[in-house]
């Protein structure tokens, strides 16, 4: 077998899949490439926490010795992955991206690596991500153990945050997919910033066991690929019942296109608002265009808001309370102050100070809110918009400052992360086109466990699209 | 009624806390010392209780503790 080329690096699952089932590549071969790579790029964009490439290439071995004897596991075997740093690898260190736990080290995996380790998939690096998660809040992009996660498509922009790590290194060709974690806006954020399909599903789907607790009701695992039906794909894998995690829905997920209704059957609620004066200015034409992509599916658009609610306020409190109450040894002993990013050391200080009633008033109206977004879905089959108003900010820019316009009249949909996240319900974020050079992305979000609806929608729209196909010209 | 000694040294930190917390919400400026951040996480705190306080809710409706999707 010759080396394989540099075409593989951004091939999707299925393709490298029949590579190795043709045994014109191997596993270790594919391991060898791609951790040359991830451990040349990752560094430069800061997106590797901790290489693993050794480890792969023994779990590789083992997968050619299983095609050779033709035991075939499906499509993920011998497709090495990317880890948020948030994830245990067992006797591997996991820093959860902050100093105070460096030195961090497990003896047990984390169920998602445990899964994927089952379909053959092996893990070829930790990936950097913001500390913490982001915790209760940070100002800046550097807010990490590795520094701030640079964008592959303009190393003077954000990647975004807190699953930088694992954005990027899917966008640069460094792995063919990437595990992070959303609890409000960690998945939507950085695949939009850097121009990669991205899922964030149901809450309760994929098992979180042997993650970074952020918020016991809020916290989700997801796939970064290089397309809607990779995402399928990782999915079909890594969800699933576990007992090990409280938050578990108990619930499977079969990836199946073929039984997707037809989408002139599909009603999408949107707020055409969202996609003009509410975004950027400089991604307004590329989101208009792509909503006309999404028209011409044959899908029926219906101009729908979201309820009225303090989502902000709700989210904010009930990850500050949860946030404080998971690090409070870290807080009272005073390790907090080793965090990089001094906002979030004092909202983690704040949040203990939170009083019970405000905790308690915020979970009350999650309650009332979610049904009110469920309402919704009486005459509707899954929301459209934006995944973030715009690019990537400049690296050293502060996060917190808002733009210098007043606030839209009608808000439409654009609370959708913090009320998709309250609310458990899936999203999938697409890339959509181009301001200037940087990438922008549109999100679906639909009810619980729709997420077969958001792929068959998210499928048809890439077979009219290539964004989704678009390498960072940065990264060869 | 307990009446709380302030010394004025106590009472000068007071009120530049309170202005620096102020003039960060107002002018979006950061703060710079730690003593700043603090103060401007609980004006946040604040802020959000506020919004919070704002929703009326019925006696019955039950926090979503035992949160399933």
């Amino acid at each position: 077998m010759k080396e394989p080329g540099s075409d593989i690096f951004f091939a999707g699952i299925s393709e490298l899949n029949a590579m190795l089932r043709a045994k014109q590549v191997s596993a270790v071969e594919l391991v060898r490439a791609f951790g040359k790579r991830l451990e040349g790029l990752g560094p430069r964009y800061n997106a590797l926490a901790l290489p693993l490439t050794e480890h792969a290439i023994r779990a590789a071995r083992a997968v050619d010795a299983e095609i050779k004897r033709g035991r075939l596991r499906g499509p993920l075997q011998g497709i090495p992955y990317g880890a948020k740093d948030l994830l245990s690898v067992s006797g591997q260190p996991t820093t959860w991206g902050a100093r105070p736990y460096a030195d961090q080290v497990f003896d047990y995996s984390a169920t998602v690596v445990t899964r994927l380790s089952n379909a053959g998939a092996p893990v070829l690096g930790k990936l950097a991500m913001v500390e913490l998660a982001g915790g209760p809040g940070y100002r800046f992009a550097s807010a990490s153990l590795t520094g701030p996660g640079l964008n592959p498509w303009d190393p003077s922009r954000w990647s975004g945050g807190s699953s930088s790590g694992s954005a990027i290194a899917v966008a640069a060709g460094l792995v063919p997919f990437a595990i992070g974690s959303e609890t409000s806006g960690s998945i939507i954020t950085p695949a939009a910033f850097c121009g990669v399909t991205a899922l964030r599903p149901t809450y309760g789907l994929v098992s979180r066991h042997g993650a970074m607790p952020l918020s016991w009701t809020l916290d989700k695992l997801g796939p970064f690929c290089r397309s809607v039906e990779d995402c399928g794909l990782v999915l079909e894998v890594i969800a699933g019942s576990d007992h090990q995690d409280p938050g578990s829905a108990g619930k499977s997920f079969y990836y199946t296109p073929q039984y997707a209704r037809k989408l002139s059957e599909l009603r999408i609620g949107f707020a055409s608002q969202d996609f003009a004066e509410s975004a950027d200015e400089s991604a307004r034409a590329a989101f208009q265009q792509a909503l006309e992509v999404v028209r011409g599916l044959g899908v029926q658009l219906v101009e729908t808001k979201l309820p009225d609610y303090p989502y902000d306020s709700m989210i904010s409190t009930i990850i500050s309370v949860d946030a404080a109450s998971v690090f409070e040894t870290l807080i009272t002993s005073g390790r907090v102050d080793q965090l990089a990013d001094q906002k979030q050391i004092a909202g983690l200080k704040a949040g203990l100070e939170i009083p019970a009633g405000v905790y308690l008033k915020a979970m009350r109206i999650r309650r009332l809110a979610t049904q009110e977004i469920f309402k919704l879905f009486g005459d509707l089959d899954v929301l459209l918009a934006p995944s973030r108003r715009g690019p990537a900010p400049a690296i050293g820019e502060p996060l917190d400052r808002h733009p210098d316009r007043p606030a839209p009249q009608n808000p439409g949909l654009t609370s959708l992360i913090a009320a998709g996240n309250l609310a458990g319900m899936p999203a999938l974020s697409l890339p959509c086109g181009f301001a200037g050079k940087l990438p922008v992305a549109m999100q679906l979000a639909g009810l619980p466990f729709s997420e077969n609806m958001l792929l068959a929608i998210g499928k048809e729209f890439q077979s009219r699209t290539d964004w989704h196909k678009r390498k960072p010209p940065t990264t060869g | 009624m307990n009446k709380k000694k302030m010394t004025r040294r106590q009472l000068a930190g007071l009120i530049l806390t309170a202005s620096a917390t102020v003039a960060a919400q107002t002018t979006g400026s950061t703060p710079s010392s730690p003593v700043e951040e603090l103060e401007a996480a609980r004006a946040h705190i604040r802020h959000t209780s506020d919004a919070l306080a704002k929703v009326p809710v019925a006696i019955d409706l039950e926090p979503a503790f035992h949160f399933n999707a």
